[in-house]
């Protein structure tokens, strides 16, 4: 896809998304309605994922299933990449960090949630009620945007390295 | 309200990935992680359902 084309696509699609997310943002709560109108959007960006990564997917087998594999188009060979050069005790150790970190999010979750009263302990989806609750619709319009497009990072491979 | 918990938790998951992009290389960032799990079928799968479930959670319910 060249570049004005895809401006234009990007735009198109950032475009319709701010207007599903103002439409779904002014929904009532708890309805089938806004239940439906999520899990089309949702679907609508897989396939938007699906058809982008389909796009790519001609350049990404020359690089990853080619008979040259392990060498660059000349012959010589690929160079060690970031990951392989990277130090492995650091490596783990950050995973742990990460883990652990993740893990306390999660105890201050249940800690919160089996905790009365929710003014007192607020778990983390009614922190974000604060902000996004059915009253804040330029703010819930504005996450809903954010939301769909993290669906076309999240269900797509990532690129390969250079 | 309470939030001096979730203050500590926030401050966790920050101080890990400021660690990351401090000590460079080796100690992965947030978005290392999840790159790599969408380099497997699995961790694409979980991180789709993972994400359609937050959108239902915050702009469903």
């Amino acid at each position: 896809m060249n570049p004005p084309r895809s401006a234009v696509v990007s735009g198109a699609l950032f475009i319709s998304l701010a207007a599903c997310g103002w439409f779904v943002a002014g929904m009532a709560p708890f309805g089938v309605e806004s239940s439906a109108f999520t899990f089309s959007v949702a679907a609508a960006m897989l396939a938007v994922s699906a058809v982008a990564g389909h796009a790519h997917s001609q350049a990404f087998d020359l690089r990853v299933r080619g008979p040259n594999l392990g060498r660059r188009r000349d012959g010589a060979p690929v160079p060690p990449s970031a990951d392989a050069s990277a130090d492995t005790s650091l490596v783990e150790r950050g995973v742990v960090a990460w883990l652990l970190a993740v893990l306390l999010f999660v105890a201050v979750e249940l800690w919160e949630l089996f905790h009365v009263p929710r003014s007192t302990y607020p778990t983390l989806s009614s922190l974000v009620n604060e902000v996004l609750g059915p009253g804040h619709r330029v703010a819930r319009a504005a996450a809903f945007v954010c939301w769909a497009a993290c669906g076309l990072i999240v269900s797509s491979r990532p690129f390969p390295s250079r | 309200m309470n939030v001096v918990l979730w203050l500590v938790a926030a401050g966790a998951l920050g101080i890990c990935e400021v660690a990351s992009r401090r000590l460079g290389r080796g100690w992965p960032t947030a978005a290392q992680i999840v790159n790599r799990a969408r380099g497997h079928l699995v961790g694409r799968a979980v991180l789709v359902v993972g994400w359609v479930w937050l959108g239902w959670h915050v702009f469903a319910r």
